[in-house]
């Protein structure tokens, strides 16, 4: 194996020097690609650009010249603006307003992912909630309809404290048969 | 257009500014080692700045106008460099803008040069695509924030993204033999 002892930076000063060495084979970037992204826009042309800058030295040159040249830019249009008498624009304004924009963008999307997923998980815990509750109201019910068979004799104080109950109560009538059958006995 | 000749001479005057500071950023960004000549970008950039306003004063001068015009300007220049047949690179040329072939280095290293290059480029083919974007950016020298504004992402999630190639890409090179810190 070939062992090559870098520096500290050497890796990233290798990459630099070859990809600058290399860049004429790449194609020359689109002007409005370049400002584009150099305003953090993104679209496919900004994606396919911001490959080519990672890997040739000349197309980060250029996008890094590009946004150095912004605020220079904006300085000039303000000055031809005060000289010609013209209303003052706000010449640094698209640049930061792209970027804004686009950084609001994303937080807006996050915002709405977040509101979006809550969402999603009150409708899914509403639909289990309405899904099981009346099977567990029917169980409940069947349980205690069930358990009066056995606990009628129990009951039959209770029901006498409730006037619903003793609907309830006729219902085990055949209970005290055998209450009487067990009392005769 | 007719203009008071004070106005005119101060309009002269904004565009030679800003045509010194057009050359400047060339110059600091090493855009001369593309074939292009600083000084006649600046004066052509003069040039099409002055005709625009000949054509209508009323005109805004936005800032995305104007970078457009720079723009143009040096991206036919490196255009027509390519073209030309045999153009002489600058004979001065700093670290960013060395040669491919370095002439002080000698046959052995120039060659070491070009196959560690090349081991760099393979390891890092093998990184995902997000985390290979944020390692070369890194490496063409993009900041965290910058990394993170072009790829549309936060700054953090590019350092996580930066971090972790990083990582792999130290191993990987590990394993192809080539030793050193990336940072």
């Amino acid at each position: 194996m070939n062992n090559s002892k870098f520096g500290k930076t050497d890796v990233a000063k290798l990459y630099r020097r070859f990809t600058r060495s290399r860049a004429a084979a790449a194609p020359l970037p689109e002007v409005e690609a370049l400002l584009a992204l150099a305003d953090g826009q993104q679209s496919d042309e900004t994606e396919r650009l911001l490959a080519d800058v990672a890997r040739s030295g000349m197309h980060a040159d250029l996008l890094r010249f590009t946004r150095a040249l912004a605020p220079e830019s904006a300085r000039l249009g303000a000055q031809l603006d005060r000289a010609l008498e013209r209303p003052a624009a706000d010449h640094a304004r698209r640049g930061r307003h792209a970027t804004h924009a686009a950084t609001a963008q994303r937080s807006w999307l996050r915002a709405a992912a977040s509101v979006a997923a809550g969402l999603v998980v009150a409708i899914a815990v509403w639909s289990v909630q309405r899904t099981y509750l009346p099977a567990a109201s029917t169980a409940a019910v069947a349980t205690a309809n069930s358990d009066r068979i056995f606990a009628s004799v129990d009951d039959r104080g209770s029901a006498n404290a409730s006037g619903s109950d003793r609907i309830f109560h006729a219902d085990f009538k055949p209970d005290q048969i055998f209450h009487g059958k067990f009392s005769g006995g | 257009m007719t203009l008071d000749p004070a106005l005119r001479t101060r309009l002269h005057r904004l565009l030679a500014d800003y045509g010194a500071k057009v050359r400047s950023l060339i110059d600091g960004h090493g855009l001369g080692q593309y074939g292009i000549d600083p000084a006649d970008i600046e004066q052509e950039v003069r040039i099409r700045l002055w005709k625009a306003l000949e054509r209508d004063r009323n005109a805004a001068f936005h800032t995305s106008f104007i970078q457009r015009v720079v723009l143009t300007v040096v991206i036919d220049a490196i255009r027509a460099a390519n073209a030309r047949p045999v153009e002489a690179l600058p004979e001065a040329v700093d670290d960013a803008g060395a040669a491919f072939i370095d002439p002080t280095a000698g046959p052995e290293r120039n060659a070491s040069g070009i196959n560690d290059f090349d081991r760099i480029v393979g390891c890092m083919a093998e990184l995902p695509e997000r985390r290979r974007k944020a390692v070369a950016l890194h490496l063409q020298g993009f900041s965290l924030r910058e990394i993170g504004e072009l790829s549309g992402t936060s700054e953090e999630a590019a350092r996580k993204l930066l971090d972790r190639g990083l990582q792999s890409l130290r191993e990987s090179l590990a394993v192809s033999g080539i030793v050193g810190d990336i940072e």
